[in-house]
C-alpha cells in the first residue's frame, strides 16, 4: 500500500486543500469570539442594570451587599437561564433545518416543512384553548406542544413507509400535514374566547420567556443529544444525500434510511425547542443558508458552523426583543424575521453562483 | 468481475428488463446499447443496489450481490449518473472528496487528500477545484462526478451515457479516460452509451438491449450490423471498417414504425449472434464495407 501512496505525494505537491481547511478553521473562531461577546452582551443588557464588572464580581460572592445580591439574583436566575435557552435553542433549530434541507435535497424545506412547527403549535393551541392535554399541571402546554411535535414525524414517516421515503414524497406529504394542522390551529382559534385567542395568538408567535434553570435542564438533552449524533455520524452521509439517492447509495448510504433517521432527530429537536419557545421558523430555515454562504455545503463543517449561526441569531434577536422597548418585549419570532431578512438578502446578493 | 443471470426487473407492473444474462470480464469495456427505455439505465442500476431485481442474481467478483454490504460494494464500485441534482453548492474539491466516504470516518487522512488530488488532476479539474459545481458547464459536471468515483478506488466503474452532455474533445476525453484506467489498472468498466461510434472505438464487448430484452452480444463487429440496428432502432444505417474499428453512418428512419417492432423475431440468448445476423426483412440489397 506504501508505494501508490509515495507515488501520489510525489506527483501532487503542495495541498491547496489545506489552506482552505485553515481558512475554515478562522471562520470558525472569529464566530466563536462573536458568540462569546454577544453572550456578554446578552447578561448585561435588560431592564436592571448589570455591568460587565458585576459578571466578574460574581463567582467572588459579595453576598453581603444586598443590592449585589439581588443582581446576582437577576444574573443567574433570570437572565443567564434565557441566554442559555437562546444559545441551545438558536443551535438546535439551525441544525434540524440544516439536515432537512440536506436530505430533502430542498433549500426551503425548515420545521415548517415536514408539519411540526404546526403539529406542535395545534398542540400548544389545543392546550391554551381548551385545557386538553397528555399531561397536566405546569407543562400542559409544553408535553402537548411537543407530542404533536412528534405525532407530526410520525405521519410523515407512515407515509413514506407506505409510498417510499424519496425527497419529493416526504416534502409534499410534509405540506399537506403543515396545512392541516393549520386549519386545525385556526378552527381552535375561532372556537375559544377573546381572552384565550390572545394567549394563543401569543404563544404561536414564539418567545423565551419560560425559560428558566429548569427548562432548560429539560431541554438540553432533547436537544444536545440528537445533535451530537447528527454532528458525528451524519456528515458524509448528507453530503452523499445532496448528490442524489443514487450516487448516495454508490457511495454506500442506505438513502432512505438515513433520510428517515436524520429526520426524526431533527424532529425530536424541533418538537422540544418548539414546544417550549412557541413557533420560531426563521431560523431554522435561513441559520443554514447564512452558514453555508459563509463556510461552504461540507456538512462536516457546515452543521457545526450552522449551530453556532442560529444560537447567536436567536440570542440576538432574543436580547434585541427583550430590551429595545422596555419593560414590554417584542416576540422573539417578530425580531428574528425583522432583522434577519434584510441581512440575509444582503448576504444572497453579494455572493454569486450560490443560487443556480 | 460482474455476471448477471436471469435478470428481470419491473417497475411495478411495467417490466422493463426480461430474463437478461451476460458476463462482464476483468479488463473489459463493456457498453449497454439501445434506445431510449430499452432498459439500459435500469440494468446498469441493478449492478450497485440502486435497483433491487425482482428476479435472478448479480454477481460481483464471485459472490452474489446480497452478501456484499453497500460499503464493501461501494468500495468495489464507482458510479457515474447521467445527470446529477445540484442543490447545494458544494465545491469541485468537496464533490470529489464524498468519493472517499466509503474508506473514512469523520476525520481524513493525508492519503484521501492525495487520492482525490490525483483524481482531480486526472481529469484535468485541479483549476476548478474551488470552484463551486454550481458554476460549472455540464461537461465539467460530468467529470467531476467520473472524478468522484475513481476517488473510490473502485475495480469496477459504472457510467450511465457519460458522453452525453460532453463536446467532441471531451467525448473523447472521457472515453480515452475511462479506456486509459481499465487498461492500466486492470478495472472493468460497463457503460450505458447513445453514441454508437464511441461504443466501437472503445469496447471491447457490447450488448445490445431491445425492449427490456438481451437482443445481442459480442464483439463490436458482430452487434453492429445494419439489420441489428435497424431492428433495435429503427434507423437504416451502412457501417464501415476502417483501421479494425467498425463505424456506423445512419442513413434514416426505417420505414416502420418503431412501435411495430415487437412482433419482429428477437433473440434473448447471450452470445447467438448467428440467429440475429441480416435484415428480418427483405430489403433491396445494398452493399456495406463489412
Amino acid at each position: 500500500m506504501s508505494t501508490p501512496k509515495r507515488a501520489a505525494a510525489a506527483v501532487v505537491g503542495p495541498i491547496p486543500y489545506r489552506e482552505v481547511w485553515r481558512g475554515k478553521i478562522i471562520r470558525f473562531v472569529a464566530l466563536l469570539v462573536i458568540l462569546l461577546a454577544l453572550t456578554i452582551l446578552a447578561a448585561t443588557m435588560g431592564s436592571a442594570a448589570i455591568g460587565l464588572q458585576d459578571i466578574l464580581a460574581m463567582p467572588l460572592g459579595r453576598l453581603a451587599d444586598p443590592r449585589a445580591a439581588a443582581k446576582i439574583h437577576i444574573l443567574w436566575n433570570i437572565r443567564l437561564p434565557r441566554v442559555v435557552f437562546g444559545l441551545v435553542g438558536g443551535f438546535g433549530l439551525a441544525i434540524a433545518g440544516t439536515v432537512m434541507q440536506a436530505v430533502l435535497r430542498n433549500a426551503l424545506a425548515s420545521s415548517y416543512t415536514l408539519g411540526v412547527s404546526s403539529a406542535a403549535g395545534f398542540g400548544a393551541a389545543l392546550a391554551i384553548g381548551l385545557g386538553l392535554g397528555i399531561w397536566g399541571g405546569k407543562f400542559l402546554i409544553v408535553g402537548n406542544a411537543f407530542i404533536f411535535g412528534l405525532l407530526s414525524m410520525a405521519l410523515v414517516y407512515g407515509i413514506a413507509t407506505l409510498k417510499g421515503a424519496r425527497a419529493g414524497t416526504l416534502i409534499l406529504a410534509g405540506i399537506a400535514i403543515s396545512y392541516l394542522f393549520s386549519a386545525l390551529i385556526a378552527l381552535v382559534k375561532y372556537l375559544v374566547q377573546h381572552d384565550v385567542l390572545a394567549g394563543i395568538v401569543f404563544w404561536l408567535l414564539g418567545g423565551l420567556h419560560l425559560a428558566t434553570w429548569e427548562t432548560v435542564t429539560l431541554l438540553l438533552p432533547i436537544v444536545i443529544l440528537p445533535s451530537l449524533w447528527l454532528l458525528l455520524k451524519f456528515p458524509w452521509d448528507l453530503n452523499a444525500l445532496s448528490a442524489g439517492d443514487e450516487v448516495a447509495t454508490s457511495l454506500g448510504v442506505h438513502p432512505e434510511r438515513t433520510r428517515i433517521l436524520a429526520l426524526i432527530l431533527a424532529a425530536l429537536i424541533t418538537s422540544g425547542i418548539v414546544a417550549f419557545a412557541g413557533v420560531i421558523g426563521f431560523i431554522c430555515l435561513v441559520g443554514p443558508h447564512m452558514a453555508r454562504l459563509i463556510i461552504g455545503s461540507d456538512h462536516r463543517y457546515l452543521l457545526p458552523y450552522a449551530g453556532l449561526t442560529g444560537a447567536i441569531l436567536l440570542l440576538a434577536a432574543d436580547t434585541v426583543g427583550r430590551t429595545i422597548i422596555q419593560p414590554t418585549e417584542l416576540p422573539v419570532g417578530i425580531v428574528t424575521a425583522l432583522l434577519g431578512a434584510p441581512f440575509f438578502l444582503h448576504l444572497l446578493l453579494r455572493s454569486q453562483g450560490y443560487w443556480e | 468481475m460482474i455476471s448477471i443471470h436471469h435478470l428481470h426487473f419491473s417497475y411495478e407492473k411495467r417490466s422493463v428488463l426480461q430474463d437478461v444474462s451476460f458476463t462482464v470480464q476483468e479488463g473489459e469495456i463493456l457498453s449497454l446499447l439501445g434506445p431510449n427505455g430499452s432498459g439500459k439505465t435500469t440494468l446498469l442500476r441493478c449492478f450497485n443496489k440502486i435497483l433491487h431485481p425482482q428476479q435472478g442474481s448479480v454477481q460481483v467478483k464471485g459472490q452474489p450481490l446480497g452478501l456484499i454490504s453497500l460499503r464493501e460494494l461501494a468500495k468495489l464500485i464507482g458510479y457515474v449518473p447521467q445527470q446529477e441534482a445540484v442543490t447545494f453548492p458544494y465545491s469541485v474539491f468537496e464533490t470529489v472528496l464524498m468519493g472517499r466516504r466509503p474508506h473514512v470516518g469523520w476525520r481524513l487522512r493525508t492519503h484521501d487528500l492525495d487520492i482525490v488530488q490525483a483524481c482531480l488532476r486526472s481529469l484535468n479539474l485541479e483549476h476548478l477545484s474551488h470552484r463551486r459545481v454550481t458554476e460549472l458547464s455540464g461537461g465539467e459536471r460530468q467529470r467531476v462526478a467520473i472524478a468522484r468515483a475513481l476517488a473510490q478506488e473502485p475495480q469496477i466503474l459504472l457510467l450511465d451515457e457519460p458522453t452525453s452532455s460532453l463536446d467532441l474533445r471531451h467525448q473523447l476525453e472521457v472515453m480515452e479516460t475511462v479506456a486509459g484506467l481499465v487498461k492500466s489498472r486492470n478495472m472493468t468498466a460497463v457503460l450505458a452509451m447513445h453514441d454508437l461510434n464511441l461504443a466501437a472505438r472503445f469496447s471491447d464487448q457490447i450488448v445490445m438491449l431491445h425492449h427490456g430484452h438481451l437482443f445481442c452480444a459480442g464483439h463490436p463487429g458482430t452487434v453492429l450490423t445494419r439489420g441489428n440496428i435497424r431492428t433495435v432502432y429503427g434507423v437504416e444505417a451502412e457501417i464501415y471498417r476502417r483501421n479494425g474499428f467498425f463505424f456506423v453512418h445512419p442513413l434514416r428512419c426505417a420505414r416502420t414504425a418503431r412501435g411495430a417492432q415487437t412482433h419482429y423475431p428477437v433473440c434473448p440468448a447471450p452470445n447467438r449472434l448467428d440467429q440475429v445476423l441480416g435484415p428480418q426483412r427483405p430489403q433491396p440489397a445494398k452493399k456495406t464495407e463489412e
